[in-house]
């Protein structure tokens, strides 16, 4: 294998371990004496490829994310109108959040914690997914009277929601949960029930 | 650095030796000094890299001192935790009484914990932002603690007024606090004042209707 191949593959191998210690341990709690263990590579060989718990943390969430990104982009793009992005989009969430459990403490609990790149990519995160949220404006008779920064709450609240029911064990890819997670969303502009 | 700070302000250290002030006074007066010296060991170091040995001498006692009151940092921490806690439940109490609408109850309790936050950033980032940053044990700790603190803040709505799903509530409930967290993380923390009408919506709107709490947060407090 060449070099550069070989380079992915170990990167790769380590990223698998890495997400699993940090989000089992905590990123505080992580040293890279823990990263190496579980990776089974040399320490020399660790800062080869990172430079530091730190920076290996910042591409764990990056792959984590950008993985359940794709999924969540695919299923939007499969629907029209905008109430059934928002809930195939979260039931790709959901599927996402199911399948890779420490992925999602890492991404959502673990990131608040590791250092001002990571907070900044958790902002970021919150941003992306209230932009996804504003078009719900324009189904919204008293659009008005929303709050100002509506979505940017909501976005944050709904990650708060996956984050507390995932580490419950609470969550399943089934439409009682879409539907759940998605009234989180849905209900302030389309208003079920308030008078 | 360590051994050398001084107590915070309006903390007076208490003269050494045979001072003839009750037990009790000498306990409370040493705790409350811990409580200091925690919240300002945080908001220096915040809580990851806190160590008892900042606590001690921001406070101004020793070691032996702390650890005849708590264990760990992380004991001290919550108990703290709980005293500011109280103290905003005393300020929310203090501020509901003049009102009999549910609203305008809910409104009043989340102004008067935004007034006090918003005096006390310090005070607010330790309750708020140090056990995100904390990551572990203690953000799941938190992310209870929140929710008692919104059921708290709403829970004693009237028969009338419609429930909403535990999945709305810890919608609303996680997107609050990030507003505030967001406000402070970007150090402007005295303005939190700034969010109440935005907060009376975001959390009244599903409650009372959108018009019902747009009308309510633009009333003056």
């Amino acid at each position: 294998m060449p070099d550069e191949l070989l380079e992915d593959h170990q990167r790769e191998r380590v990223l698998e371990a890495a997400s699993g210690v940090f989000a089992t341990r905590g990123y505080h709690a992580t040293t890279v004496d823990d990263l190496v263990a579980a990776a089974k590579i040399g320490v020399g060989n660790f800062y080869k490829l990172f430079d530091g718990k730190e920076g290996c943390f910042l591409e764990a969430y990056d792959r984590i994310l950008a993985r359940g990104r794709g999924r969540v982009v695919e299923a939007i793009a499969s629907q029209e109108d905008w109430a059934a992005q928002v809930r195939a989009g979260l039931l790709a969430a959901l599927k996402q959040v199911l399948q890779d459990p420490q992925g999602v403490r890492l991404v959502l609990a673990e990131a608040p914690a590791a250092g001002p790149a990571a907070v900044e990519r958790h902002r970021l995160l919150v941003e992306e997914l209230a932009a996804a949220f504003a078009p719900g404006r324009e189904h919204c008779a008293h659009a008005s009277e929303l709050p100002k920064h509506l979505e940017d709450a909501m976005a944050a609240g709904l990650l708060w929601f996956l984050r507390v029911k995932s580490v419950e064990g609470k969550l399943a890819a089934t439409a009682k949960s879409v539907e759940e997670a998605a009234s989180i969303v849905l209900n302030p502009y389309l208003g079920t029930g308030a008078s | 650095m360590e051994g050398k700070a001084s107590p915070p302000p309006g903390l007076s250290r208490l003269p050494p030796g045979r001072h003839g002030l009750s037990r009790e006074f000498v306990a409370q007066n040493q705790r409350d000094r811990l409580t200091a010296g925690i919240i300002a060991a945080v908001a220096e170091h915040g809580y990851e890299k806190t160590t008892i040995t900042n606590v001690v001498s921001a406070a101004g006692l020793s070691r032996r001192t702390f650890y005849a009151y708590f264990k760990t940092k992380e004991e001290c921490y919550l108990a703290t935790c709980e005293e500011i806690a109280e103290h905003l439940r005393g300020a929310a109490k203090g501020a509901e009484a003049d009102s009999d609408d549910w609203g305008e109850k809910v409104k009043a309790r989340l102004v008067a914990v935004l007034a006090a936050l918003a005096a006390n950033p310090d005070l607010a980032n330790f309750l708020l932002v140090a056990p995100a940053r904390a990551g572990g044990e203690l953000s799941e700790q938190y992310s209870a603690a929140v929710m008692k603190a919104f059921v708290e803040l709403t829970g004693d709505a009237p028969r009338e007024i419609q429930r909403l799903s535990s999945a709305v509530e810890y919608g609303l409930a996680g997107g609050s606090v990030w507003l505030v967290v967001r406000t402070l993380d970007a150090g402007e923390g005295t303005r939190l004042e700034e969010l109440i009408p935005d907060l009376v919506k975001l959390i009244l709107g599903p409650y009372l209707g959108h018009s019902k709490a747009a009308e309510l947060s633009q009333t003056s407090a």
